[in-house]
């Protein structure tokens, strides 16, 4: 049945056509400048010892991040996916959130909970009766992994623990029917049906991993911790040297280009009938476990968060105020306006650009998976392997191409940015559902004489759903912290709230920008929030 | 419901050209501008209506990104640019911008210091500028630093917040600063090789690194000497301190210019000089920069900002040569 599928691939024509506008040919324009002079700037990337060195940092610390992400997240999957329990639900929302930030709070909100003279040190100070601070986590390499596996824990969690749930336990229980262990069941028999999920949030985390660069150099402390994207970044803003950023960029977008070829998994043959798992009620032990596991993610997941709740609040010095709240509220240039625009704006183009990310998203996902195309996902998937400099880059030459001079042409290009940013993960994370669909599952429609629209209206993108779901809250939250896009086009025209954030931390103001991140995370909460609350899986 | 919202947006995207040569037939100024000018919260909020309602000429301002972001725009655009003028280029990069920009013996010029003007021809004046500093926490409980060498000192071992010049114009900034103290010789590689220790950290950017300043992760920072103005209006504190250094310090300077070929010149010569004259004030306060403009009073916070007698300009130093400083830079950090 490995046979192009025309209808799948039509469907999935409009999100390509969009990849291709906005994102594929400014990039051909950025990328275009690597090869100027008969590519001499290539020449240098590639005979360069730098490059090798920027080469070895980069996938040391993405790999070994996405590494860990994963491995944690396992186990916790593990258990998420077979019992349910009080709180079970809102565990699962609020570690989506860390998503929303932009890089420059998760950094305050990491100094304020782990630095040398943050809260955590400060409690541990008064408990042991020191007065040095005992732990001392952040400028070290550990500090980057930490931050990392904190930021994007949570999408190999929610990537596994949404696949293993739906993930029937019948060949499970016919293992342990014939005397399997535990450990050799879930090698032999789980985890390969496991390894689409997995090997997506690998993916999706690597990728992050690979073009982050604030994180790395402030939290890293030392500037042999530095990544492509940092030398990418220098040639971009610091010696303008558009041929050299050029350059660079396409040997990184080679080698994760590469990455993705190789890791891009082909359509498992045998399928199994789908059948919705029943979660068990956990009881007694499995309760206390269950307890136990939530309490260790929150308090992984939150402390860095309500540490910028905490300063939109409190002064460094322990004082309650409400000044950042009352500047943004009243401001002698008409900040509340501002803010209420930031904070609207912020929302609608998230909501919009997750919506359509979902629409496109799983019609690209069911057209690789029927066409078993490994081209598909990866030409969605480049966006992300981009980097946000080149990516910026990019925007900008699309910027200076269209020059137009409308504020609702501003508002489009923003969101079509964010789309092309945020459709990426939507296509990652609903490809394992797309491929889990049994095909029996579609020719028994067929044959029952109901026509193909009908069927993948019906059958196929209603087994997408919980995979949907997923896909939405991650674009909403990646949209919703988006700075550079819609900078670059919208000639500043389109306020959101990071872009306030930035604005008011350029003037100082960092705990005015607390109390705006704080809006933040509370949009996000409210969004996720209703997302899970939501129905429930339309077929059981 | 979804399909119809998509065609509306795909018509939209694909009619964008047209909306755009429709609205750029009005008689506008058109200003390319830093964010933190351009956006409302910025100078731009107040300033650009009153500039409107005193001369009837409509602004059209936009915000290119940062000052270098702003040279590559003008630089892809060409002829096609629509900018008549672009606010906001330091003195380090202005070399980039002199092809695409035209002279102005604006009337003002006289009541700008000569020290401060970097272009002779003119095409950029220079409207603030600000001098790279150390800011101090005063109560620390450690001795003020008196020079760059007294940052080598063991006492401030992990102590110093600075920035990568790789990634942030400030961090640039020391990179020329150190350079220029301390010349072509050993004496540059060992204050580095020495700040290597006693750096906490090596910051992104300067938001990072004040932050990281605010939490008390250290007591010194590489900032601006105008720094203490924000804590001494808004928290009513000078507990902050910027430290002038005897030996001198390295300074930017931000500079308007008029775009070549602009079909709107008079105009544009007015907004040069509202920004020269009635904008200083507010342009300084909000950059937490000093104006050029020597005629005007200052308000009393900039008391807390204390002027270097010694500046080293940004732009002095070759861009070969800058690039080779940050190779050098490099070298001695990651070895």
């Amino acid at each position: 049945m490995i046979k192009k599928d025309r209808y799948y691939t039509a469907k999935a024509l409009p999100g390509i056509l969009i990849l291709v506008l906005l994102f594929l040919i400014p990039l051909a324009f950025t990328i275009s400048y690597a090869f100027r002079d008969n590519g001499k700037a290539l020449v240098e990337v590639f005979s360069d010892k730098y490059t090798y060195r920027l080469l070895a940092f980069t996938l040391e610390e993405s790999v070994l991040s996405a590494l860990i992400s994963t491995l944690v997240a396992i186990p916790l999957a593990a258990f998420f996916s077979k019992y349910t329990f009080p709180g079970r639900k809102a565990v699962l929302t609020l570690s989506g959130l860390s998503f929303t930030i932009p890089s420059i709070l998760v950094v305050l909100g990491f100094v304020i909970w782990y630095g040398n003279n943050g809260i955590l040190n400060t409690l541990l100070m008064r408990i042991l009766g020191k007065d040095y601070s005992i732990l001392s986590i952040l400028y070290s390499f550990k500090a980057i992994i930490l931050a990392h596996v904190y930021l994007n824990f949570p999408i190999a969690f929610l990537l596994i623990t949404n696949a293993w749930s739906v993930l029937p336990d019948t060949p499970e229980k016919a293992a342990y029917t014939l005397g399997k262990s535990n450990s050799e069941t879930f090698i032999k028999v789980t985890l390969p049906r496991l390894l689409p999920a997995i090997l997506s949030s690998f993916i999706l985390i690597f990728l992050f991993c690979f073009s982050s660069f604030s994180i790395i150099l402030v939290l890293g402390g030392n500037p042999s911790f530095s990544t492509f994207e940092t030398e990418i970044y220098r040639r971009v803003h610091i010696s303008v040297d558009r041929e050299g950023a050029a350059a660079l960029s396409l040997f990184s977008f080679f080698i994760t280009g590469v990455i993705l070829i190789i890791t891009s998994p082909g359509r498992k043959e045998s399928k199994l009938s789908r059948k919705q798992k029943e979660l068990q009620k956990a009881k007694g032990k499995n309760l206390a476990a269950a307890i136990l596991l939530m309490l260790l993610i929150l308090l992984f997941i939150l402390p860095p968060m309500l540490s910028i709740v905490y300063r939109a609040f409190y002064t460094k010095a322990g004082g309650f105020t409400l000044k950042a709240w009352e500047d943004i509220a009243k401001g002698s240039t008409g900040l509340m306006s501002t803010a209420m625009n930031g904070i609207i704006n912020s929302f609608a183009i998230a909501l919009a650009a997750a919506a359509l990310a979902v629409f496109f998203g799983s019609r690209i996902a069911m057209a690789a998976a029927k066409n078993n195309s490994k081209l598909l996902p990866l030409l969605s998937s480049l966006p992300m392997a981009t980097g946000s400099v080149t990516l910026g880059l990019g925007f900008s030459f699309l910027a200076v191409m269209l020059n137009h001079d409308s504020l609702l042409a501003s508002y489009l290009l923003v969101g079509g940015a964010h789309l092309t940013i945020v459709l990426p993960f939507a296509v990652r994370t609903i490809l394992p559902g797309a491929k889990s669909i049994p095909d029996s599952l579609s020719a028994a429609s067929y044959t029952l004489g109901v026509s193909k629209g009908r069927t993948a209206r019906k059958i196929e993108y209603a087994l997408l759903s919980p995979y949907k779901k997923r896909a939405f809250a991650f674009a909403f939250a990646l949209s919703l912290g988006e700075v550079n896009a819609t900078l670059t086009l919208s000639d500043g025209h389109v306020s959101t709230l990071p872009i306030l954030i930035y604005r008011m931390i350029s003037s100082y103001n960092y705990q005015g920008a607390a109390a705006l991140g704080t809006l933040l995370l509370c949009e996000a909460l409210i969004i996720f929030a209703i997302g899970e609350g939501g129905k429930k899986n339309a077929i059981s | 419901m979804k399909k119809a919202l998509f065609l509306i947006f795909a018509v939209i995207i694909s009619a964008t050209p047209l909306m755009a040569q429709a609205a750029s037939e009005q008689n506008v100024l058109t200003v390319y501008a830093y964010d933190s000018f351009a956006s409302d919260w910025g100078p731009a909020g107040t300033l650009i209506p009153k500039f409107e309602e005193e001369t009837g000429i409509k602004v059209n301002l936009i915000s290119a990104g940062d000052g270098v972001e702003m040279i590559s725009r003008v630089e892809l655009e060409g002829e096609d640019t629509r900018a008549d003028v672009i606010l906001g280029i330091t003195d380090d990069f202005a070399y980039r911008a002199y092809p695409y920009l035209e002279s102005y013996d604006s009337p003002i010029l006289s009541d700008i210091p000569d020290e401060l003007k970097f272009d002779p021809e003119n095409r950029l004046i220079p409207f603030d500028y600000g001098a790279f500093a150390f800011v101090w926490d005063s109560e620390c409980g450690l001795q003020a630093p008196a020079s760059l060498s007294d940052l080598t000192k063991e006492e401030y071992r992990d102590k110093v917040i600075l920035i990568d010049p790789r990634t942030s114009s400030v961090g640039l900034g020391l990179l020329l600063w150190t350079y220029n103290i301390y010349g072509d010789g050993d004496e540059f590689e060992a204050w580095w090789e020495t700040m290597k220790n006693n750096a906490l950290t090596i910051a992104d950017g300067w938001s990072s690194a004040y932050g990281l300043f605010t939490e008390g992760e250290a007591p010194i920072v590489l900032s601006y000497t105008t720094s203490p103005i924000y804590h001494v209006m808004n928290d009513n504190t000078t507990r902050y301190q910027a430290l002038v250094f005897d030996e001198g310090h390295e300074a930017t300077i931000e500079g308007i210019g008029i775009v070549k070929g602009t079909e709107m010149r008079e105009e544009a010569e007015k907004f040069v000089d509202f920004i020269l004259t009635e904008a200083q004030l507010d342009i300084a306060i909000a950059n937490s920069m000093y104006p050029v403009n020597a005629t005007l009073e200052l308000p009393d916070a900039f008391d807390y900002a204390p002027r270097p007698s010694k500046l080293f300009r940004s732009g002095a130093t070759s861009p070969e040569k800058t690039e080779e400083l940050q190779a050098m830079w490099l070298d001695i950090m990651t070895e």
